[in-house]
């Protein structure tokens, strides 16, 4: 039976990888080459040579979504198989298809192709333009709102993460000059996101149409765990909704953090965060209320101090 | 602006850094003064903010984040004791801090 109080969260993309990913979680490693694997034959036989140090792939814009997908859904399976049942599940901008793929409403291999669809699709509309993304930390939304409105042209607010954090997109120019005018009205922390496209942002709502009927042959299932859409937090159900999702997530403004808030409304008070590295665990302490926020190492450290047994199969 | 009595810096010293060893996952002993947050011990701005608002709960004080932004923006801060001195300063000045440099 689905824990209700247990949240699977999949993040977007790696912006770095711990030294050993597999430390503390024995197995692991083999459900990811199994992935990894499936992976190269399926969309790009290049991901056979990833190696966390060595060929990461993270000045690779469209391998290290593959990347993250594959580390995600892996981590997911072996959950799975730990008998860990989340009652819900949320993606985290691209973080979206591995919730899919978690939920049961799409196969490994099709969440695959969503993502390779999606990126040369919004390749297609934003050709010759340079855009970007930025995060800005320690101003407030009406703060940042009041430069926007002042300053810019096409930067937008694109996801909040917390009281204190956003995400921006916008041309690439516009965001540049966007962290440096952050960084003097006292913003904390500004970082440029390695990405050369406005994801979640007006800018590409033109793909709309075209990116639904590129997935018009790809069969998604009713999910079998609760999604929450990060666009609106509605309960995602049903199958249509979610492809309704799948697409308006390329193109919508997200908001994180009323999505965790929407998530302990629900009951959850424990989310696990199955990807690689943990940016919304320390993000987490920003949000107020009582749960616990772990990456899946943490959470299996958790369980065994706990002395909780692993059911054996 | 909150009292600054002789136990305040110790305080102060005392809470950041026990919350780098435990944040960061390191000896308490390997820390000092002059540790660098970022390269030595892989520390990040969150842990910044954090602290900020452990201060800030702590102390009542009345800050807003901006002003510490604009702050640290002409001073920054890249080791333990730079960031307890600024710590210091935000607890003894609160939104009066930018005041320090006219």
């Amino acid at each position: 039976m689905p824990d209700q109080k247990l949240a699977f969260i999949f993040p977007a993309f790696a912006s770095e990888y711990p030294e050993d990913p597999c430390e503390g979680l024995p197995g692991f490693e083999k459900y990811f080459r199994t992935f990894l694997q499936k992976a190269s034959g399926s969309v790009d036989n290049r991901l056979s040579r990833f190696h966390y140090s060595l060929q990461n792939f993270l000045d690779d814009e469209l391998r290290n979504q593959y990347i993250s997908y594959i580390l995600s859904c892996s981590l997911a399976d072996y959950f799975r198989d730990q008998y860990f049942m989340p009652g819900y599940s949320a993606g985290y901008s691209m973080g979206i298809y591995a919730s899919l793929y978690q939920a049961g409403a799409i196969s490994f291999e099709d969440g695959l192709q969503m993502i390779r669809l999606a990126y040369h699709e919004i390749r297609q509309i934003t050709e010759g333009k340079q855009y970007g993304m930025g995060t800005v930390i320690g101003l407030s939304l009406e703060d940042i709102e009041r430069i926007i409105a002042r300053n810019f042209k096409t930067i937008e607010i694109t996801n909040q993460n917390s009281i204190y954090s956003f995400v921006l997109s916008g041309s690439f120019d516009e965001i540049i000059t966007m962290v440096e005018i952050v960084r003097n009205e006292g913003a904390l922390h500004t970082r440029l996101i390695q990405v050369t496209v406005p994801y979640h942002s007006t800018i590409i709502q033109g793909i709309d149409e075209k990116f639904t009927r590129s997935l018009a042959g790809i069969p998604v299932l009713k999910p079998q765990t609760k999604i929450i859409s990060l666009a609106d937090q509605s309960v995602l159900q049903d199958a249509d909704a979610l492809k309704k999702e799948v697409i308006r997530n390329l193109f919508s403004h997200l908001n994180w953090f009323k999505t965790q808030l929407r998530l302990q409304e629900l009951g959850v008070t424990r989310f696990l965060e199955c990807g690689p590295g943990s940016g919304l665990v320390k993000n987490s302490k920003f949000i107020s209320g009582d749960f616990t926020f772990s990456d899946s190492k943490s959470y299996m450290n958790l369980k065994e101090s706990r002395g909780e047994q692993m059911p054996t199969r | 602006m909150a009292r600054i009595t002789e136990n305040t810096r110790k305080e102060v010293k005392e809470i950041v850094y026990i919350f780098f060893a435990e944040e960061c996952e390191v000896d308490l002993a390997s820390l000092n003064d002059t540790t660098n947050i970022i390269k030595d011990i892989d520390g990040d701005s969150l842990m910044f903010l954090e602290l900020i608002e452990v201060f800030k709960k702590k102390y009542n004080l009345e800050i807003e984040l901006k002003t510490i932004g604009k702050y640290a923006v002409k001073h920054p801060v890249e080791t333990i004791g730079q960031l307890i001195d600024m710590q210091m300063l935000i607890i003894e000045h609160e939104n009066k801090l930018l005041d320090m440099d006219k």
